[in-house]
Formats: structure tokens, sequence, C-alpha cells
């Protein structure tokens, strides 16, 4: 197995409030391996998106802070790098893209500038070298023309080609690791299968790990080796893709899964979880899905649940898991 | 002129509006290439030395060889004009741009950083602003000495804070948009994201402002000198000839009538053109 390039252990980010000191990530733990893809799946506020941003130290808001936890790149732990060391990691290590290409790039500037900037801040290169190396990198991701597009402008691309000039932005200095949250989500459905497949191609050309931020399932079964599921700012599952979407150890990944279209047949409805998501300032005590979990017992409430191995590379957050396999309800039907 | 009327309620004063009509940026455009053609070509298209006095030809009235007429000194009031022209473009044009460098750099900074910066820098604004701007030009002018640089000075230290506002709140809202925190996602530093990803976003506003502003200070710096206290005479310029005519204007009005137009003239030109720029660029006030 290849070496973890990313180690989050027990990351808990908190946000200030009137109402208080609220835990919006409760020690989530998980690892990235070197070409490695990790799905990071939830639903809106689920945390999913803010963990990628405390792991390049990028909090929306001031109130917002990592208040323990480590984060290791490379065996070191970036959470106590200041804000200068930080700016040799972002754009250097760790890459980022973004859900919404278009408002991402900058509207006044060529989109050839804003890749040589990047290849210019961290490597020193002269301009006439870096715009070269911004051409080669559009080949690199599939846009023709690229020296006739280095002189465009964002608005004169269309969705697609934003974000894929987003991402030859953010592979300008050959980060390790990238961070995609929710990349294809602005894209319609052709365009986003094939930018699924440029990110397995730079995954196989370069390495690269990548951490893909998103709510699609199907997104994550076409890309991913590994999936960690959030709900409520925990993690609550952990595991390979084929593990966890065949048999998933988790109400809520089961859940999840069943309200895929796909496996119902025409004119049945879909099952949902009933039901909504907590908000930040009122999460349930104990198990944050008890509320929602057809399985849950008084014992749900009382104590929270520690994402235990249920398998090898096979972690779940849920105290009844093997009672729930036992009774069939749960794992490979 | 209400002395104690603010500077942004002056601006819209002065600032003629004609709805959005695309002609109206080309029509602006046409009659401040006018001015700037006359500035930079008056040695050749000034028919007369517009300081060569004419003893025999004393308060002549417009004629064929003296269009505009002379004054007092029989000096030729068209020549004068197209001189006078040079100095009051410059006037409006470096009357601009120091002020639009200032007031960029302390709203840049201010919204950017914000916290303490802000905060002093925009309390000093504050007081800037509850100052009757003119008197407070007039002061400035008047402490330094009187002249064409004390204006530029003066001018600088009262014109900065609508540039200042305008900057700053552009960059209230750009520093929080998706590009600039892709720029951080790439490891940039404050300089860098300020002043290449934020400020060319954020200049548009106040670019358009500065052409109406122009109009303000070529109007300030014609009055300024019209009181003595900017351009001294006998160099050529409209505040300066008007000043100068104002004791014949009953029995010689072309002396003060032909600069005023020419005032009024290049203010409507630079009027249109922000006028059309602002609409061109989709930015309201």
């Amino acid at each position: 197995m290849n070496a973890k390039v990313l180690e989050v252990r027990d990351l808990e980010v908190t946000i200030e409030t009137p109402a208080g000191v609220l835990t919006a990530i409760d020690r989530a733990s998980f690892d990235l391996r070197k070409g490695e893809i990790l799905g990071l799946v939830g639903e809106s506020g689920s945390g999913k998106t803010l963990t990628g941003r405390a792991i390049m130290r990028l909090l929306p808001s001031k109130k917002m802070a990592i208040r323990s936890g480590t984060i290791h790149v490379n065996g070191e732990d970036i959470t106590r790098y200041d804000e200068s060391r930080m700016r040799g990691v972002r754009g250097r290590i760790i890459g980022m893209i973004f859900q919404n290409p278009s408002s991402h790039l900058d509207p006044v500037m060529t989109v050839g500038k804003q890749i040589a900037e990047s290849i210019k801040f961290h490597e020193g290169l002269s301009s006439k070298a870096s715009l070269l190396r911004a051409a080669e990198l559009l080949r690199q991701v599939d846009i023709p023309d690229p020296h006739i597009r280095l002189n465009s402008f964002s608005h004169e691309f269309s969705g697609g080609m934003r974000q894929r000039a987003m991402i030859a932005m953010a592979l300008a200095c050959r980060p390790k690791i990238l961070i995609a949250d929710e990349p294809t989500t602005a894209l319609d459905v052709t365009v986003q299968a094939q930018i699924l497949n440029l990110l397995l191609d730079l995954r196989q050309r370069r390495g690269l790990s990548i951490m893909l931020v998103t709510h699609d399932l199907g997104v994550v079964a076409q890309t991913c080796d590994t999936i960690a599921v959030m709900y409520a700012g925990r993690l609550v599952e952990r595991a390979t893709k084929k593990d966890l979407l065949s048999g998933p150890l988790h109400p809520y990944t089961k859940g999840l899964i069943a309200s895929q279209p796909g496996k119902t047949q025409p004119r049945q409805q879909l099952p949902s979880i009933s039901g909504q998501p907590p908000a930040l300032a009122s999460f349930p005590e104990g198990c944050r899905f008890h509320p929602r979990c057809e399985f849950s017992e008084a014992e749900c409430q009382a104590a929270v649940p520690a994402l235990e191995q249920a398998d090898r590379d096979h972690y779940t957050a849920c105290r009844r898991w093997h009672s729930l396999v036992q009774q069939k309800v749960l794992g490979a039907a | 002129m209400n002395m104690t009327t603010s500077i942004p309620v002056l601006r819209r004063r002065f600032r003629i509006r004609f709805g959005g009509h695309p002609r109206v940026l080309y029509v602006g455009l046409g009659i401040t290439i006018f001015w700037f053609i006359l500035a930079l070509g008056a040695d050749v298209i000034a028919p007369f030395d517009p300081n060569a006095h004419d003893i025999s030809n004393v308060l002549d009235p417009p004629s064929f060889t003296h269009w505009f007429g002379t004054d007092n000194f029989g000096r030729d009031v068209l020549s004068r004009v197209i001189h006078g022209t040079r100095v009051d473009l410059q006037m409006g044009l470096i009357g601009v741009i120091l002020p639009f460098l200032l007031g960029t750099v302390v709203g840049a900074f201010s919204g950017y950083f914000g916290r303490f910066i802000d905060i002093v820098l925009m309390r000093i604004l504050d007081v800037m602003l509850s100052f009757p701007w003119l008197v407070l030009l007039i002061a400035i002018i008047t402490v330094l000495r009187p002249g064409l640089g004390s204006f530029y000075v003066a001018i600088t230290l009262v014109g900065w804070v609508s540039y200042a506002r305008l900057v700053r709140a552009q960059t209230l809202v750009l520093k929080n948009s998706d590009f600039v925190h892709a720029a951080v996602s790439l490891g940039y530093g404050h300089l860098r994201i300020l002043f290449r990803h934020i400020l060319p976003n954020a200049l548009i506003p106040s670019i358009v402002f500065s052409m109406s502003d122009v109009v303000l200070v070529i109007l300030a710096g014609s009055s300024i000198s019209y009181l003595g206290l900017g351009v001294q005479p006998p160099t050529a310029e409209w505040g300066v000839m008007i000043a100068e005519g104002q004791n014949f204007i009953v029995t010689a009005w072309w002396i003060t009538a032909f600069p005023g137009l020419s005032i009024v003239l290049l203010a409507f030109g630079f009027s249109l053109l922000a006028d059309g720029l602002g609409e061109k660029l989709g930015v309201r006030e």
C-alpha cells in the first residue's frame, strides 16, 4: 500500500457564536494515500467543505478555528504552521479547486496570466517560460488551441473549460494533494464525466492524491477508491468504495445509498431518509443521527459512538452495527 | 455656490445625466478629444501670441481678425482661451490623478486589512468630509502660498476621500469573492492579492467617477485662480481671464464670456464621457 500523504487526526473545528462555541467538525480522522482518491460525502451542512478548507487552513470566517487535532502532510503537522509557512503549502503541496469555476477565476486577468502567475510565484520562472508552461498545462487538461486560449478571459470560456482552467491553475506548481470541492456540481452531466475522467487521468499520470468533496454518490462511485461519509460534523463511516457501497455498516450510509435513483423500479417512490439534518446549534446528544434513524434505541442518545473498526479498512460510528448486521439490516446483502 | 454643500452633493449637481444612450459616450469623447487637440497644438492653432500687448487694439469686439475680440491690454482672447486650455486641462488631470492615487491606496488598505487601520483611516475621512471642501481648499492653499503647486497639494488632500470610499467599498466586497479565495488557496500573500487581483477589479467605479471629477476639479481650479490663489496672471487661464475681465463686463462682455463658455463646454464633454463610460461599464452611482 502506498504511503500516506495526508493524515487527519481528531480534527475539531469550532465556531464562535453569540450562543456559545459550537463544534462544526467533531474529531474527524482520515488518511489520504499517494495516488488515492478519497470521496468525502455528506449532505449540505455536514461539514465536508469545511473539512477541506480546514486542511488548507482557509476557514471562511475569523470566528472559526481549529480547536484541536492534527493534520500531517508528509509527516509534518501543518496545524502548527504560521500563516507565512502555510502559504508555502497552499498551491505548492496542496492545490484546491472549487465548485463554481466561473466566480473563482479573476474576471479581468487572462486565463494564461493567471496560471502563469502561480508558476512565476512559486517557482520563480520568467514570464515567458511560465506562459509556455501554462500553455502546456492547458493542453494537459484538454483545452484545444492552448496557445490561443492563454489570451482569453474567463468569460470567454465555457463552464467545463473554466473548471479545466482552474484545475490547470491548481496543478501549476505540481502539488501532491488536490482538494476538489464539488468540482462538478455546477456542470452538466457530460461535462461532469469529462472532468472526472480528467481527474482520474491526472491521478494516473502524476500520482496525484485527490480529496473529492461531494454530495453526489454517483460521482463518488465513478471515481473514488475510498469513501468517508460525514453527518452533522462527524465522520460516520469510512471504507473502501466497494465495501461501503455494497455493504454499508451505518444506517445513514445505507439510507443515502437507498435514496439514489437507479435501483428503484419505475413509478415507485424513491426511498428517502425522514426528517432533516440538524442545525449546528441544535445537534442532538449521543449519536447525531439517532432522531432520524429507524434502528435507534435509548442508548443511542446516551453516548457518542466512537468510530470503530468493523473490518479491515472499514470503520463505522454506529454502536448497533454488529447486531444490525446479524439481523441482515446492514452489511452485504 | 453654497460653500457648505458636501462634496458628493456638489459633484452630483455638476454631473449632467443624459440617460443610457451609447451616443453620449462618443459625443463626450469627441468634445474631450477636441480640447486635448487644442491644448497640445496651442502654439500652432492660436492665431496670436496670448501675451502680446497691442495698445492700438484695446477692447476690440469680436471681428474677423480677433474672433473672440481683445482684452484691456489688446491681447487676443481666442489665443488666450486656446492657451488656457493647456493650463486648465493639466489642472483637471493632475488634480484628479493625485487624489485618485492617494484615495485608492488608502481605500484599498482600509478595506482589505480592516480592523484598526480601517477605523483610523475612516475617521480621518469623516473629519475631511465634515469640512466645507472649498473653504478647506482655500485654507490649505493660503497656508502653503498661492500658486498651481499649492493647488495640487490642496486638491489631493481634499479630494482623496471620494476615491478612498469607492475603492474601500469595492475592496470590502471583492476580498470575500470567490476568485480571491482561489488566489489565497494558491498561496499568494496579501499585497499580491490586493494589488494584482482586487485592485484591477475595484478600480472601475473610480475610473468612471474620476471623469466627472475632472469637471469639478477644473471648476475648482478656475475658481481658485479667479480668487487669485491659483494660477497667477499674466498666465492665460480661464479663471484668471474671467477675473481680469469682470471690470469690463458691461462694455466688453467677450473677455469673460468666452473663457466661461469654454469651462462649460469642457465640463460638458467630461460629464458626457463619464455618463457614457459608466453606462458602458455597468457602473451605477
